[in-house]
């Protein structure tokens, strides 16, 4: 409860710390931005070791293959880094950055995730067929 | 989590901002311009040893999969 706290305090003095400096200096203001950004991911990935760890362990139970898993996490890693990455050059305001990001991460998600679906498929395959 | 980072580059900004404004008053524009870019680069380098730690712990957590 104390770093929710921290995070939604933090975030308030950032947006008006950010305001009034852009009446000055407007490039200075992403940066500020880009700081909190990146310290609250900080936090809060620190706190998701138990999480990633539990899935790790749900799928070695539920018997499914390590590189499924590893996909999976994979694809959880992708989708954060683009995230906090896209969410910096937006603030700056390079749309074709922000998009070329996003568009990157997608399809390294895709490629992450397409052997899971060809391991599915096969197996359908291997079930149904006589 | 360390807001007083966040206080440092809004002080540089507002501190930047001022010299600039004293600079340009008293005639000395170049002088005026490099402190801008001076003051850029000291917030800019703060936020890459911030995205550092950042990578860090990304990788340290992510890292064996």
């Amino acid at each position: 409860m104390n770093d929710v706290i921290k995070i939604s305090l933090g975030g308030i003095i950032c947006a008006v710390l950010i305001l009034i400096v852009k009446q000055y200096k407007s490039e200075y203001s992403p940066v500020i931005g880009t700081a909190f950004l990146v310290m609250v991911a900080v936090l809060a990935i620190s706190k998701m070791e138990d999480v990633v760890k539990g899935i790790s362990a749900l799928g070695d139970m539920a018997g499914v293959g390590a590189d499924v898993i590893s996909s999976v996490i994979k694809m959880i890693f992708v989708a954060l880094v683009a995230r906090i990455a896209a969410s910096v050059c937006e603030d700056v305001g390079s749309q074709a950055v922000v998009t070329g990001i996003d568009i990157g991460s997608r399809i390294l998600m895709l490629a992450s995730a397409f052997p899971i679906f060809k391991a599915l498929i096969e197996g359908i395959g291997t079930a149904l067929s006589p | 989590m360390q807001i007083d980072v966040i206080f440092k580059i809004a002080s540089v900004g507002i501190l930047v901002a001022v010299l600039n404004q004293i600079l340009i008053k008293a005639g000395k524009d170049d002088i005026a311009t490099l402190v801008t870019v001076t003051g850029l680069i000291i917030v800019i380098l703060t936020v890459v040893d911030l995205v550092k730690d950042l990578f860090n712990v990304l990788r340290g957590l992510f890292g064996g999969y």
